[in-house]
């Protein structure tokens, strides 16, 4: 065998310079005919899957795909033989499941009912699911054997395998954020930008009916999410205020203090509070909004709004509530790259610094501090977008939010204002349902451009303070 | 750091104020968890609250003091799960795509769309959910008599009766915009950990003739395991805390007991997050209720943090004992 082998390859030498000739030129294709053809009824087989993820109308097509890829995978085994003298028996395996698929899928009716399930699936998710199974191994061991084999063509023969799901999930990423763009672009009325939302009745005028008086009421309805804008600013600017000292001078000691067992239990508490479930702090805002209550301070935490001629105390809770809470969900962040931050100062620095006698609460000022500026930055932009992103911290004390914005009036953003819409009182989710997904494409926009400033400022802002 | 002959200075004791800040935070929270969950113990017991008859506003019969947990422990269980096998393989290839398999060019852009990705807020994926019920589980999974009416009536569609087929709320939706939303949190640590494996371990398995995909699965894999282990925790975390994705396409209360079969994830079994949002109720703006309701939803957060800690526990230990038996 191995004497053949090499008589062969001599051969190959001896005649290399023919390679371009046109009959080398047609044995080849000769050769890679079979390989090329499973290729491409394999790779006809994945988009069909694929389109067919969201469509029930091709019905026609799976069942003689499974014939094809059994047939020819057939034909490929003992291509390969001739070829290689190997016999691939992960083809044949290959083969029969496409033959059973075949059986199963002939035996399916349209809808499948079965196991108690509450569904009645589709033929076509099975035929998916079988097109998928099948399509894939015959179209990497069909890249495999078209290259030759060598082990150049294992690698190359793997990329499908990666790169569809990339495909896939990187699409259905970008389809939705299409999907959402395109319905907030269909109801374009730029005025509910700058209008609140109110839907009150208000007395008109005054008269006299049969013998009592009566005031002819006029309803007074404005649309528009103008409050919810400037209450997400508000939120931003007020927790950025309340967790940024906080976060940083944690940072800071942890990073220049926090070596001993003291500082590794604080360190843990600090990665605790990022760990705990969103839910937690929601509930956390209701309680502090419910401890309030009957008490002094009633007016700062639950939140005041001016009904016309009293001020009346809110249901919910304030913005100075909402983002005392929504700090906690940001200190732990700002520590982290914070510590992060002082952590990569290179050691010469410091001792630089201080073996020219500066004082150490001065090499903090003036070294560490800039030196984690940038980080500090970036992480800040982050928190900013994930404070404008939150519903479930201000799910149980946010409201409507129809009177006016302020860190004492009740609480209400423009992520609330998507899920009020949804689950919210009949008379507002009828007035906003239209407004929805424009509200939705506002907020996407908003935490998008956060989140692209700490991208793109990045390499800008360690130019600025590391000098580099 | 490496220093410090002074012991105690102001700037120290002021840092370490504002430090402690956080940590009495987490102390605290932890305390008004036990001490609001304590009522409900002592009223109805811990029997009551891992039964499976819970008693929601969604069918007609109330049932007074009825607060069993079960069906919300299962139905977390099958959406973490479910989003789970729907994310891992996905970031695992994004990682694999970004480090290993990309000539060079991939690994940036991949990176870059993951960050963007990471800053879209849940509730812009459940707002979107109503893309995937008109065009995937509706025909998929709703029968013929949905499949064809309901593709024409698109976004603005009413919310329709569950219990019957999944509509636009099951646990199914649920895994998949989980996965959505883990997805991009769990691959970049993923990605790390792939970078993480000595550079001259993979020079010596392809200089010993060994092929990419061949040093990928026996050794680039094995090695980037703890890193992996941590992402998943990571995901698990994201996914259990995860209250508006669950409450929008799952629901707040199921209050038919346990999922019959078990594993019927086509129903809407809201998990202990948005069960606990239900039981707050307040949610339809009106006034909220106080009492053993809210007791026991607080009960339920205090068993999403024992959750979370079993969870972050586990992950520590399976680092742990894969790291020395990766040096010895």
């Amino acid at each position: 065998m191995r004497e053949i082998i090499t008589e062969n390859s001599t051969q190959e030498a001896i005649t290399k310079p023919a390679l371009g000739t046109p009959q080398t030129g047609l044995r080849r294709l000769a050769n890679a005919l079979i390989p090329l053809f499973t290729l491409s009824i394999a790779v006809i087989s994945i988009l069909v899957a694929l389109v067919a993820i969201t469509r029930n109308d091709m019905e026609g097509y799976p069942v003689p795909l499974l014939v094809a890829i059994c047939l020819v995978l057939d034909f490929l085994f003992l291509d390969v033989y001739r070829q290689h003298q190997r016999w691939d028996f992960q083809l044949l395996i290959v083969s029969g499941l496409s033959f059973i698929f075949l059986l199963i899928l002939r035996a399916l009716p349209e809808f499948v009912t079965g196991l108690q399930l509450n569904a009645v699936f589709h033929r076509s998710v099975f035929s998916t699911i079988f097109l998928l199974a099948v399509g894939l191994p015959s179209m990497v061991s069909a890249l495999y054997y078209l290259l030759n084999a060598t082990p150049l063509a294992e690698d190359i023969s793997r990329y499908p395998v990666i790169l569809i799901p990339v495909v896939v999930v990187i699409g259905l990423y970008l389809l939705l954020i299409w999907q959402l763009v395109s319905q907030g672009l269909k109801v374009v009325d730029w005025s509910v930008l700058i209008k609140p939302y109110y839907n009150i009745i208000l007395p008109e005028k005054y008269y006299i009916q049969g013998d009592w008086p009566a005031w002819r009421t006029v309803e007074q309805v404005s649309i528009g999410f103008r409050n919810h804008i400037l209450g997400t600013g508000l939120l931003i600017i007020l927790t950025s205020l309340m967790s940024m000292p906080i976060g940083v001078g944690a940072g800071l000691y942890l990073s220049e203090y926090g070596d001993g067992w003291f500082g590794n239990t604080l360190r843990f508490m600090i990665k605790s509070l990022r760990a705990i479930s969103l839910l937690i702090l929601g509930l956390a805002a209701f309680n502090l909004a419910n401890i309030a209550n009957n008490t002094p301070l009633e007016w700062m935490f639950r939140g005041t709004w001016f009904t016309g001629w009293e001020t009346l105390s809110s249901s919910g809770g304030s913005y100075l509530t909402a983002s005392i809470i929504l700090s906690i969900l940001i200190i732990p962040m700002i520590t982290q790259v914070t510590e992060e931050g002082c952590r990569s100062l290179p050691p010469e620095l410091r001792e630089g610094s201080l073996a020219l006698g500066v004082s150490e609460e001065t090499t903090l000022r003036r070294i560490v501090a800039p030196w984690a500026m940038p980080n500090i930055i970036t992480g800040w932009l982050l928190a900013c977008a994930e404070v404008a992103g939150s519903v479930a911290v201000l799910m149980f004390i946010a409201r409507r939010g129809d009177y006016g914005v302020g860190v004492f009036k009740q609480v209400t953003s423009l992520a609330y204002l998507i899920f009020d819409i949804y689950y919210g009182e009949k008379n507002f989710k009828q007035l906003m349902q239209p407004y929805q997904f424009q509200a939705g494409l506002l907020l996407l926009i908003i935490t998008l451009t956060l989140g692209a400033l700490a991208i793109l400022t990045k390499n800008w802002l360690a130019k600025r303070f590391r000098g580099m | 750091m490496l220093h410090t002959n002074k012991k105690w200075s102001l700037v120290r004791i002021g840092l370490m104020m504002l430090a402690l800040i956080p940590a009495i935070i987490f102390l605290l929270i932890i305390g008004s968890l036990i001490w609001n969950s304590a009522p409900v113990v002592q009223a109805v017991g811990l029997e009551n609250l891992f039964s499976d008859k819970i008693s929601g506003s969604f069918s007609g019969t109330y049932i007074p003091n009825q607060f069993g947990l079960m069906p919300a422990i299962v139905g977390t269980l099958q959406v973490v799960i479910l989003g789970l096998l729907f994310a891992f393989p996905f970031s695992l290839a994004l990682a694999i795509a970004a480090t290993e398999f990309s000539m060079g060019w991939l690994g940036r852009p991949i990176e870059l769309l993951l960050s963007f990705f990471s800053g879209i807020p849940p509730i812009i994926y459940a707002l979107t959910s109503v893309f995937v019920v008109t065009t995937f589980i509706r025909p998929k999974f709703g029968g013929i008599e949905l499949a064809d009416s309901l593709i024409a009536t698109l976004p603005g569609l009413p919310p329709l009766n569950a219990g019957t087929l999944p509509l636009n709320q099951s646990t199914l939706l649920g895994g998949i915009f989980l996965a959505l939303l883990i997805i991009p949190f769990m691959s970049p640590l993923i990605l790390d950990a792939i970078r993480d494996v000595p550079l001259h371990q993979k020079e010596a398995s392809l200089a010993l003739g060994a092929t990419r995909w061949f040093t990928l699965r026996r050794l680039i894999l094995p090695g980037a395991l703890p890193g992996i282990i941590a992402a998943i925790s990571i995901g698990v975390l994201k996914a259990t805390g995860d209250v508006v994705i669950c409450a929008w396409t799952i629901g707040f209360i199921k209050d038919d007991g346990l999922p019959n079969p078990i594993f019927d994830i086509f129903e809407h079994n809201a998990p202990l997050t948005s069960t606990a949002a239900g039981l707050v109720g307040g949610l339809q703006g009106a006034s909220v209720s106080l009492g053993l309701n809210t007791s026991a939803a607080y009960f339920a957060a205090f068993l999403l943090l024992v959750f979370a800690f079993t969870i972050i526990g586990l992950a520590e230990m399976c680092k742990k004992w894969l790291i020395r038996r990766n040096q010895a």
